[in-house]
């Protein structure tokens, strides 16, 4: 029995693992406009689904970000982005919607990431831009992965391992789960060493409002940082996810006056984009947040 | 506990309130303590008399119930109602200025978010506009709405916590 299932999985990966290739992929190489201290990000917030090909997930992508692309830098894409390859297992892909599911990930766990990171790695590269993306998951998971150009830079399961920085094209940043992100002093410690973009994955469900501003919006208002939150929406494994994404920012850097720069629904496909100015995110600091030091040293001393 | 949260007021129920918390004024003469502080400063009396003066941040025993003041900047910063909250504090009382709207905004969400992460009571007096805005803040489980707001006025308003300073109401 046991010989027969392993028979069935080399021929349904050996299928998969054809629909997966990048080979004979081309995207057009458009003049990005780059500017310094200014990141571009884009962030796509869509309901959870599955592609049956690189083709299919990559063309998705290449679809939702070309009209803006000359001018992206960073682009987030959601959480457990890889899983949507389960689609390419013949028979399987259905599964993707229903408790099953996480069954099938864990067995073709490998061949699935291993072609997620190298489609991933490959289209950074092609279009010359950052990425940060969910990985290929199961239900306890959360891993994520940035891309620079063609580098893989950072793979995590971040519900497990601790955060790190990330050095991009003259600027950092750091990804953080929902939890990391409610502790202002996990920030603030990151803060010490220049880091004024943060990146949070969140696969929890909030329909208020107040309580989805616990994180890293909060931070962005009681620390002065960027925040960007990608959160998982939409039907997998048999779970319902309503989660928003964001964009955060200082109040007084809004230009609503809301502490954000966009902001998702709970429900659909959204395009965020914003432009993070770090030039102009330290002057912030220096107007409103000089003289922190202090007590932040006295709490360091405390522990 | 019964706070008074502005001016004085000519209402017999100030009779019975313990603490008066109001930006520089006259003292309040129903109220056993005072509370009175700007951007710069603030005073805490007792039975009109000033027992202490700080630029800072203190937190202060209400025969029992201590409660973190501060001021300025010093209310900006995370890192002081965490030390109040570490000390004991149960509530917090913050005194600050702002320029324009959006400093308006950032100081109540600041304020709003140390409630939520301190997980106590946090009454602010933010002066705009020559205007003084009251704001009292607490955990948003304790909230109707569940947002955490539980007063945001330019009128003065009576907060009558209940034991362990818990699930305060409020009164105009």
């Amino acid at each position: 029995m046991e010989l027969l299932k392993r028979i069935l999985d080399g021929f349904l990966g050996y299928i998969a693992e054809r629909k997966l290739t990048i080979k004979g992929l081309k995207y057009p190489a458009i003049k990005r406009i780059t500017t310094f201290h200014r990141i571009h990000v884009c962030l796509l917030h869509f309901d959870a689904r599955i592609f049956e090909s690189s083709r299919d997930l990559l063309n998705f992508i290449y679809r939702s970000i070309r009209n803006s692309l000359f001018q992206i830098d960073l682009l987030v894409l959601p959480p457990s982005f890889g899983t949507s390859l389960l689609g390419a297992i013949p028979f399987l892909n259905k599964h993707f919607y229903f408790e099953s599911g996480t069954m099938y990930v864990e067995r073709f766990q490998e061949l699935l990431s291993e072609r997620f990171i190298n489609m991933m790695k490959w289209f950074s590269k092609e279009l010359g831009i950052s990425i940060v993306s969910g990985g290929v998951d199961t239900e306890s998971k959360m891993t994520v992965q940035v891309y620079n150009r063609g580098d893989l830079l950072y793979n995590r399961d971040i519900l497990r391992e601790e955060p790190e920085v990330m050095e991009l094209d003259g600027y950092k940043l750091v990804v953080l789960n929902e939890e990391e992100a409610k502790d202002f002093r996990t920030i603030r410690h990151f803060m010490e060493r220049e880091v004024y973009i943060y990146i949070v994955y969140s696969k929890k469900s909030n329909e208020n409002l107040w309580e989805d501003k616990l994180d890293i919006w909060a931070r962005s208002q009681s620390l002065g940082v960027y925040g960007i939150k990608s959160s998982l929406s939409g039907r997998i494994f048999g779970k319902v996810y309503r989660g928003r994404s964001v964009i955060t920012a200082p109040i007084p850097l809004t230009p609503n006056l809301d502490g954000y720069l966009a902001r998702s629904d709970l429900m659909g496909a959204a395009k965020l984009t914003a432009i993070l100015d770090i030039s102009k995110l330290v002057s912030y600091l220096k107007n409103y947040e000089n003289g922190y030091e202090r007590y932040w040293k006295l709490l360091k001393q405390r522990k | 506990m019964v706070v008074l949260l502005g001016p004085q007021m000519i209402l017999e129920e100030f009779e019975e309130v313990d603490v008066s918390i109001s930006w520089l004024e006259t003292p309040f003469p129903g109220a056993r303590f005072t509370i009175m502080g700007t951007e710069n400063f603030f005073v805490v009396m007792r039975n009109g008399e000033v027992t202490l003066k700080s630029q800072e941040y203190e937190v202060v025993d209400f025969e029992g119930r201590k409660i973190l003041i501060v001021c300025g900047n010093e209310a900006m910063y995370p890192e002081v109602f965490y030390f109040g909250k570490s000390q004991g504090a149960q509530m917090g009382v913050a005194f600050s200025k702002a320029g324009n709207p959006g400093e308006l905004a950032l100081y109540k969400a600041k304020f709003w978010i140390y409630s939520q992460d301190n997980h106590f009571p946090v009454l602010s007096l933010i002066k705009f506009l020559d205007k003084v805005q009251y704001n009292v803040y607490i955990p948003m489980e304790e909230t109707q709405k569940g947002n955490g707001i539980l007063s945001e006025s330019t009128a003065p308003s009576i907060v009558r916590f209940e034991e362990g300073m818990k699930i305060p109401t409020i009164k105009r």
